[in-house]
């Protein structure tokens, strides 16, 4: 994965000179052990013992680990020069990016340096994100060396377990330094989920998630600033328990609030109105559950809702199909999944003469599908394009081949919905913006169907969630 | 400088309405080049750059451990990105006794914006910092050069020169005594994905408008068979070519961006809408084009509104047969083979696929003839892949797979 680090390194400088306190991992490389591999590309490629250049190393990357720097070469890299301090620090050798944010503790006396190494090809993005979790950490080592002098005893532990040891210091390290031991977790849980919690000196809250990680689907530029609207709705990814204990003690009261009341039924403003916090609010909520995996947007569930296998489900997942037969027994995954082969609203399904207990466990699979990006929502646009004998011809647009008598009032509602009519806008916004009913709308566009076209298809505001666009544009 | 490059040439600011953020993605222009050597007494230092002061000494100082590094990072392509500058470099000793410290250390680098991607000058740097490191083997062009009077030096004129030209051509050609240096900023691109037997390349370029020569002589081969219809597996076999050949020249005019890939035409087909023809509703220019690409004859256009009414009903369930029976595209005026084509192209219209998929379940009824395509029938494998790969055609696998209850038929 592009996105998990290959390494954390830890580098300090102060009176005493420059030192690599700690990396992780570390057992791939002795301390002063330096692998070069030749490999030899072609059998063809030209080995002339003559050859005058020393090989020059394309890769620093071996098994998805760093390869190829010394402690003394990266102590020597990242012990910064002191222009260079409190800024974004970016360095990239061969095919390894480094970043991080040389951070000054102690009143500017002692520089401790947590670099990440990644691959070069990982997005800016990802960059960004390592950066800022780089930051965050030593912010945090500051205030914990203002306070309790943390890093002062951290750093004394680390250089004396180096000083001693014979081989590698580093397996000491790890049981002597409380410090070292919360950089391999930030890596483990780095490379393993993508999301960090961590007390710093049992102390400073460090939080972080790498969105790219929690939702390879989505491109993480678009991730906040994904347009909301009134009538959008969330869909929680885990049960509300859940995600109520991993909240941290000082968590938002709106958000539990939020929690508390939610529903896949409920759509925005009504979560709103139900917890009693203004629409801004539950939006900003709605997007931080967003960014940290907890929910997606979608519609609200309701009878006239339609949907479609999306294009990028995963059907090829065994542990799919049998994590749905294991929740609803005596039921298949396919089964229930080809039925959505061709689009089908949840009224065709759900009828009130069939047994109560059935629908409802029908509703309950629609969920779990929707969050596992099974299904995708179609939505109706409408576009007003007048057949072209008509065109340009004002006074007989509203008129009509078949010579249908247009009432007033049809007339009168037609000009009023008319602007929606340009294919932005799906039914249900129409419906949310200009208050009239499914009913209304539907028999208003019967009406005028000679001059208009409809289209199905997902709300690109929130089909992200469904089915990744790259995979989408490759046809 | 060429009008395009005009925008980037003005400094990167950080207001919010600059295109030139960092991480924008956008390759920018060479701002100075410059080389440092170390010298035996001074230590690290610029020895020559163009333009001259645009890395200030403050600068220079907080990077020299990244412009001329330890031995360990010798002969690496290192690139530091701080205080707003990008400066990439590929750092060389040359030891020999001659030299006051045993060995003479040089770092020749490019300095760009530090919002700038700059990927594809690495290759250029690289293959210069060879280029001097020969002349000073062959006749100490460096270390003359950095005893001369400045009046004298010539690599200020060829640091100059490489700038001014790559800025402008993306190439560069200097001649110095009896070298010439060829130097091209070469386009980086990611590796496209493997090319599979059913897909179908079709240009999205006019075929008329490169040169057939300057391709290889198997795509040379290959290229009169790629129409936009045929499959990769059938122009192997009118080209005459092997078929991991002409994968391997399709992916190479994929990497190029001179084809794109789509899936084969069948009028048993479907397809459906996305959200990107809602382009071809609002911007005049798009259905212009698209009116003259999916007419039968160029001088009778058909009608937008037909037009767009037959994308719009392209639904999950309708074949392209269906579509046409029903809306008769031959009386519209709009050919639908071409109506298809241009969708997938410009990403208006997407193909559903018809997957079967074996849900796992063995039964002992269950017909032997599925047990060989059980492999393909994994989920991933659409019809087109199946038929493809076993030879079946889409009729004989429908019947295998109506007769076997275990397997799943899902179009997505």
């Amino acid at each position: 994965m592009e996105g998990n680090p290959l390494s954390i390194i830890l580098v300090k400088s102060d009176s005493k000179g420059d030192r690599l306190l700690f990396r992780y991992p570390y057992a791939t490389e002795s301390r002063h052990g330096e692998t070069t591999h030749k490999k030899r590309k072609s059998v063809y490629a030209l080995t002339t013992s003559d050859d005058l250049e020393p090989p020059h190393q394309m890769s620093n990357i071996s098994h998805n680990q760093l390869t190829g720097f010394s402690d003394e070469v990266l102590s020597n890299l990242f012990a910064v020069k002191s222009d260079l301090c409190e800024n974004k620090f970016e360095l990239k050798v061969n095919d390894v990016r480094f970043v991080g944010h040389p951070t000054l503790v102690n009143a500017g006396s002692v520089l401790i340096n947590i670099q990440f190494a990644l691959r070069a090809t990982a997005s800016h993005s990802i960059v960004k994100c390592y950066y800022d979790l780089s930051k965050r950490l030593g912010i945090a080592l500051r205030h914990e060396e203002r306070r309790c002098g943390y890093v002062a005893q951290e750093t004394k532990a680390m250089v004396t377990a180096h000083d001693e040891a014979q081989i590698s210091p580093y397996s000491q390290i790890l049981t002597r330094s409380a410090l070292a031991r919360d950089l391999r977790t930030v890596y483990e849980d780095l490379c393993a989920g993508g999301q960090v919690h961590l007390r710093v000196n049992n102390w400073i809250e460090v939080s972080f998630c790498l969105p790219h990680k929690l939702h390879p689907e989505l491109d993480p530029d678009l991730l906040c600033i994904q347009a909301l609207r009134p009538y959008h709705g969330l869909l929680l990814l885990f049960e509300e328990s859940e995600i109520l204990s991993g909240l941290s003690t000082d968590a938002s009261p709106a958000l539990t609030k939020i929690l508390k009341v939610h529903s896949p039924v409920k759509s925005f403003q009504v979560l709103a109105a139900d917890a009693d916090i203004v629409l801004d609010h539950v939006y900003k909520i709605a997007r931080h559950l967003v960014y940290w995996a907890k929910a997606k947007v979608i519609f609200p569930l309701c009878e006239s809702n339609v949907y479609v296998v999306s294009p990028t489900a995963p059907l090829a997942v065994h542990s799919l199909t049998e994590a749905f037969s294991e929740k609803f027994q005596g039921t298949n995954l396919l089964t229930v999944l080809s039925d959505f082969s061709l689009p089908m609203s949840l009224g065709h399904r759900v009828s009130p003469l069939d047994n109560p207990q059935h629908n409802t466990q029908f509703i309950y699979m629609i969920v779990w599908m929707l969050q596992h990006s099974l299904l995708l929502q179609l939505h109706t646009y409408v576009h007003l394009m007048p057949s072209s004998a008509k065109m340009g011809d004002d006074d007989e647009l509203l008129g009509d081949d078949e010579r249908v008598v247009h009432t007033s009032e049809e007339i009168a509602m037609f000009s009023r919905l008319q602007r929606h009519f340009n294919g932005r806008h799906h039914f249900e916004e129409i419906m949310y913006l200009e208050n009239v009913r499914r009913s209304q709308l539907l028999q208003l566009i019967d009406k005028f169907r000679n001059e208009l076209i409809m289209r199905q298809t997902e709300d690109p505001m929130i089909a992200n969630f469904f089915c990744s666009k790259k995979m989408q544009l490759t046809a | 400088m060429l009008s395009d490059t005009q925008g980037a040439l003005s400094p990167a600011r950080s207001d919010d309405n600059n295109p030139f953020f960092e991480g924008c993605g956008r390759e920018g222009p060479i701002r100075c080049i410059f080389f440092s050597e170390f010298h035996p007494t001074a230590g690290p230092k610029i020895s020559c750059q163009v333009p001259e002061d645009y890395i200030s000494k403050e600068v220079f100082d907080a990077v020299s451990v990244y412009i001329i590094p330890k031995q360990q990072l010798q002969r690496s392509i290192l690139t530091v990105n701080v205080l707003g500058h990008k400066i990439t470099g590929f750092p060389i000793n040359i030891p020999n006794k001659k030299y006051a410290r045993n060995a003479f250390y040089f770092n020749l680098c490019f300095v760009c914006d530090a919002w700038a991607r700059t990927v594809q000058y690495e290759g250029v740097v690289k293959k210069l910092a060879e280029y001097l490191m020969m002349m000073e083997l062959e006749s100490n062009f460096l270390s003359n050069e950095l005893q001369l009077a400045p009046e004298n030096c010539k690599l200020p004129s060829i640091l100059q020169q490489i700038l001014f030209d790559l800025n402008s051509k993306k190439s560069c050609t200097i001649t110095e005594g009896t070298t010439n240096m060829h130097l091209k900023v070469v386009k980086v691109a990611s590796d496209p994905p493997a090319i599979l037997d059913h897909q179908v390349p079709i240009f999205t370029v006019n075929v008329q408008n490169f040169t057939k020569e300057m391709w290889d002589l198997t795509t040379q081969q290959v290229l009169p068979f790629i129409n936009g219809f045929n499959h990769v597996a059938k122009i192997a076999a009118e080209a005459d070519v092997e078929s991991n050949l002409v994968k391997a020249c399709v992916q190479n005019l994929v990497y190029y961006g001179v084809v794109q890939l789509i899936p084969i035409f069948q009028y048993s087909n479907v397809y459906c809408t996305t959200p990107a023809l809602q382009k071809l509703s609002d911007d005049a220019h798009s259905q212009e084009e698209c009116l003259k690409y999916v007419a039968r004859s160029e001088s009778n256009l058909p009608a937008l509104r037909d037009v767009f009414n037959m994308y719009c009903n392209m639904t999950h369930g309708t074949t392209l047969k269906d579509l046409c029976l029903r809306l008769n595209p031959y009386t519209l005026k709009i050919d639908e083979q071409k109506l298809v084509q241009y969708g997938l192209l410009q990403g208006y219209i997407r193909r559903i696929n018809k997957i079967p998929v074996h849900s796992g379940n063995t039964h002992g009824s269950e017909p032997p003839t599925a047990m060989t395509l059980q492999q393909h029938l994994n989920g991933v494998n659409s019809y087109d892949e199946i038929c493809c790969l076993s030879g079946l055609s889409a009729a004989q696998l429908d019947q295998i797979v109506d007769s076997d209850p275990t397997v799943f038929i899902i179009w997505k």
